[in-house]
């Protein structure tokens, strides 16, 4: 009688930790796509800011063309993109590098500086880069915890079996940040 | 004759006792007035005991029974109400009781914050984190090793401890943290100094100055 429990038993405990080790999995997945949706989110809120950041620096620095046309460029490709996250990474760092460039040439224009306009709109996009980054650390935190189960043992063989994919993390680059300056270090500083 | 000399020896010993207890009660009542005075804050040495009451999230205000705040010291430090104060329970498994005391502070804010728990990991949680389960895990190593951290809303979590603030309460004394709407408590299990109040203020005031700043904004949208 009682070898007729265990033999039932066993089989029920191990449906039950399969179905809980699928259903961590699923909402794994689902956090990520949720994440994913809230970093599209902030994306879009920054593509949407850069024509109007354009064409208030075009109207004090109409010689800059080149770098106007640069980041322009690099919002269409970016938008368009509906590929992987480091796919649209490659593109989003593409459009940072330009905007860097575009607030560059802003500070050598006084009286851009000084537009009201153009101040409003700058601090807007540090609020925006503020809130990208965030939505990048929180996706790539529930892109790791997915990953972490995706190789686990045991919940690998149930994610193997119903094919769960890993995600990729997203890396990108922020507008405010400076690149670091290159130091030689195989040569000593000249002595004064 | 034997008898009575144990008893009065009893007796004296149980004065000396409550006479050492006192002499230590006034003294730190002395302490804290004083550190009331330095900052500006009003004290009230008397019990309380519905203080719980005014703090109905903070579960450690609540715990067991005969509970009540003294020492209690309000008032304003910066920016931010300050209410800091001494708080004791007590705990009973059938024929024994014990008391708990321990000191805490509650900083209350205009930004309408959402519940958090911050704390130093234990034994068992380290061991539930070995085994997969428990808190949530942070990309610094050293800051997920070292603390618990809870929330019903993981993004609120990730949005108060970015990086900077990690290393910041890796490298500030150990208190427990509790975040509810409009307040953060300090606390630890022991009767703090009063120069421990000062460092958990500073513990609170510093993860609010690390917040991203557009988490203040939206923060203050809502609470406006």
């Amino acid at each position: 009688m009682n070898e007729g429990y265990v033999l039932i038993a066993i089989p029920l405990v191990l449906l039950v930790l399969f179905a809980l080790m699928y259903n961590a999995l699923v909402r794994g997945r689902n956090t990520c796509d949720e994440s994913w949706a809230d970093i599209d989110t902030e994306l879009k809120r920054r593509y949407d800011l850069i024509p109007n950041l354009v064409s208030t620096v075009q109207g004090y620095a109409k010689h800059e063309r080149e770098v106007l046309e640069r980041v322009t460029q690099a919002r269409t490709t970016a938008m368009a993109n509906r590929g992987s996250p480091q796919s649209q990474a490659k593109d989003e760092n593409t459009l940072v590098q330009g905007l860097r460039q575009l607030l560059a040439v802003a500070e050598s224009y006084p009286e851009l500086k000084a537009n009201q306009n153009y101040l409003a709109l700058q601090a807007e996009l540090a609020n925006t880069e503020d809130r990208i980054q965030r939505a990048r650390r929180f996706y790539n935190a529930n892109v790791r915890d997915y990953c972490n189960r995706l190789e686990s043992f045991p919940s690998n063989l149930v994610a193997s079996a119903f094919g769960f994919q890993r995600r990729e993390f997203f890396e990108i680059e922020d507008v405010s940040q400076r690149e670091a300056p290159v130091v030689n270090l195989a040569e000593p500083p000249a002595m004064r | 004759m034997g008898h009575i000399f144990i008893i009065v020896l009893l007796v004296l010993i149980g004065v000396g006792f409550l006479i050492v207890v006192q002499i230590s009660a006034a003294k730190r009542r002395q302490a804290l007035s004083q550190w009331c005075r330095s900052r500006g804050l009003q004290f009230d040495p008397t019990p309380n005991c519905d203080f719980g009451d005014r703090y109905p999230d903070f579960s450690c205000l609540h715990q067991g029974n005969r509970r009540h705040a003294q020492n209690v010291m309000e008032g304003r430090i910066g920016k931010h109400q300050i209410c800091a104060f001494d708080y004791h329970y007590e705990t009973s498994n059938g024929k024994n009781s014990q008391s708990h005391d321990f000191s805490a502070i509650i900083l209350t804010t205009n930004l309408p914050l959402k519940p958090l728990l911050i704390r130093h990991k234990g034994v068992f949680d380290r061991f539930a984190s070995l085994l997969g389960f428990g808190d949530i895990e942070f990309e610094s190593a050293a800051f997920s090793k070292e603390f618990h951290v809870a929330s019903p809303d993981r993004r609120w979590a990730f949005d108060v401890l970015p990086q900077t603030t990690m290393e910041f309460l890796l490298d500030s004394p150990k208190f427990v943290l509790e975040f509810q709407l409009c307040q953060i408590i300090a606390y630890r299990n022991e009767i703090f100094l009063p120069a421990d109040f000062d460092s958990a203020i500073a513990v609170i005031e510093g993860i609010l100055s690390r917040l991203p700043s557009s988490l203040l904004q939206e923060l203050q949208g809502v609470g406006e």
